[in-house]
């Protein structure tokens, strides 16, 4: 098996950009990756393109990635378009490490790119209620706010989440976007904010949830052969890619029974690693207090303990496990389809010791060596779609 | 597509029951809906039936809406509805009466319109309604 590094990574800041076309967000993400790779654009084999919901909100239902790479500048290489919901960006970037580890290509791109600010909000909404089984939920009315919504209060009403609890996740991740350049949200809120903005889906309030959102993401991957020539830069390393379907309950299963759990377990198992070892995390929290739910799923705490480690600020960027040093979906922004590769940039410049006013060092001032992202996608058979999880590793 | 028939059945006089349209595996017993294609417990061919459920359960969770899309009445409650036969269902309940609803509270089976669609016609569609009275207004 080959090794494979992240050599670059780039993002088009996440916001509302009316007169953005995906093109242009994605555009701008690209070059910035390739910038940061510091490599001849011609050396990129192939690419891996993730875009959500731009068939039914541009009209482009088919060839995105083509279109979008060709504004780009790219011709004659391989394009595959990916799709996963919430989890597209993400699986773009595993789609592009199989293509690496397997031999197959040296160079490669992935890039996740969304435009949600349409011009009419009722049919984003709609848009994003496809990522169900639309048959019986989509269709029904079933909104992603009231997905997040169940599954809190019936983790308040097991282990005592308090709206306080709640509030406090927001308050720590809305401070983590403040120092974030590339978040849509750059307003520190307090606790007693969160809870009192517009409640929007009992128990989440709208400060709680993720916005709609413009934007994109890109990593350019290698093999490490390639890496270790070009040296211009510290270098990270893939140490694990996962990718499951749901296969449990997300209000009924345990933690331990979870798809998020049992992601998490290969992904350890693959880079060798446990979840002590895990130095930060950049998590799916599209209404910010299911990070709660997911320090438990990734095995940070034992189930029903995930409100001691937000109650002891353990996962504020000063705490020993920070959790979305970014400010997370909530305050960077969620344009659905360019998240995962967002996760995957914040836990780059985290390792290279470049996230500036919100780097995460430890007790000795040492950079972090592990870092974790787990992007969820769409809600089938009451369970996440789409479970995504990658280890990546300062060499 | 129409769903009666495919999803549910929607009596058609006041003596009939309405009910979900599930499947059930007739080699581990594991009962599903929506009908599944193949028993997803077992991963074999040919081993479902149909089945009539859905008319009991109880509320595994739920959330008021204050933000709906077009159509829905605001506020509404959605909820995750615990069939007596296993499946979990998502479901609009049939009630506004927001402060009565509780966790693990019995709802039963009802067919009814749950939102407009852009002409303005009613969409038909499976409802639950807590046990002892409730409607949407």
């Amino acid at each position: 098996m080959h090794k494979v590094a992240v050599l670059g990574v780039g993002m088009h800041p996440f916001g509302k950009f009316e007169h953005k076309h995906l093109k242009d967000l994605a555009n701008t993400a690209i070059w910035n990756a390739i910038e940061d790779a510091g490599i001849e654009a011609n050396r990129i084999e192939a690419a891996f393109v993730g875009n959500c919901l731009g068939g039914l909100l541009v009209g482009q239902e088919s060839v995105r990635g083509q279109v979008i790479l060709r504004h780009a500048g790219f011709k004659g290489i391989p394009i595959v378009n990916v799709e996963n919901a919430c989890a597209t960006a993400s699986t773009a970037f595993r789609m592009a490490w199989l293509s690496v580890i397997s031999g197959m290509h040296d160079v490669v791109l992935a890039v996740g790119v969304e435009k949600m600010f349409v011009g009419d909000t009722a049919k984003s909404i709609e848009a994003l209620s496809t990522a169900t089984d639309i048959d019986v939920c989509g269709n029904m009315g079933l909104q992603f706010t009231s997905v997040y919504a169940m599954n809190i209060r019936k983790k308040m009403d097991k282990y005592g989440w308090t709206k306080d609890d709640l509030g406090l996740v927001a308050e720590k991740n809305s401070y983590n976007g403040s120092l974030n350049p590339y978040a849509q949200f750059k307003k520190p809120l307090t606790k007693e904010e969160v809870l009192a903005s517009k409640m929007i889906a009992d128990p989440i309030t709208l400060y709680m949830a993720s916005p709609m959102g413009d934007g994109a993401a890109a990593a350019i991957i290698c093999n490490e052969r390639i890496a270790r020539k070009l040296k211009n830069k510290p270098f990270v390393r893939v140490v694990a890619s996962e990718l499951s379907s749901g296969h449990a309950s997300m209000l009924e299963s345990k933690p331990k029974d979870s798809t998020t759990y049992s992601t998490a377990l290969k992904a350890y198992e693959q880079a060798g690693v446990g979840p002590e070892d895990i130095n930060l995390a950049e998590v799916h929290d599209a209404m910010s207090p299911a990070e709660l739910k997911i320090y438990e799923e990734l095995g940070f705490c034992e189930e029903g303990e995930a409100i001691k480690l937000i109650r002891e600020g353990r996962t504020k960027i000063t705490g020993d496990i920070p959790v979305n040093p970014s400010g997370g979906l909530a305050s960077r922004g969620h344009p659905v389809g360019a998240t995962g590769l967002a996760q995957i940039a914040e836990v780059v410049w985290q390792l290279r010791g470049e996230a500036g006013k919100r780097q995460v060092v430890d007790i000795n001032g040492k950079l972090p060596r592990f870092g974790l992202t787990q992007n969820d996608g769409g809600y089938v058979e009451g369970d996440n779609a789409a479970s995504c999880i990658h280890i990546l590793s300062r060499v | 597509m129409d769903n009666n028939g495919r999803l549910y059945y929607k009596p058609a006089n006041a003596n009939e029951k309405p009910y979900l349209i599930g499947s059930t595996c007739k080699e581990c017993g594991d009962t599903h809906f929506p009908p599944k294609g193949a028993c997803p417990n077992c991963l074999k061919n040919n081993t479902l039936e149909e089945v009539k459920i859905g008319q009991k359960g109880r509320i595994s969770s739920y959330s008021i809406l204050y933000v709906a899309p077009p159509g829905f009445p605001v506020p509404h409650i959605q909820a995750m509805v615990k069939l007596e036969e296993g499946p979990l269902v998502f479901s609009i309940l049939n009630t506004d009466d927001v402060e009565s609803v509780s966790l693990d509270q019995p709802v039963s089976l009802t067919i009814a319109p749950i939102r407009k669609n852009k002409n303005g016609e009613d969409v038909i569609g499976w409802m639950y309604q807590p046990e002892g009275g409730g409607s949407i207004a």
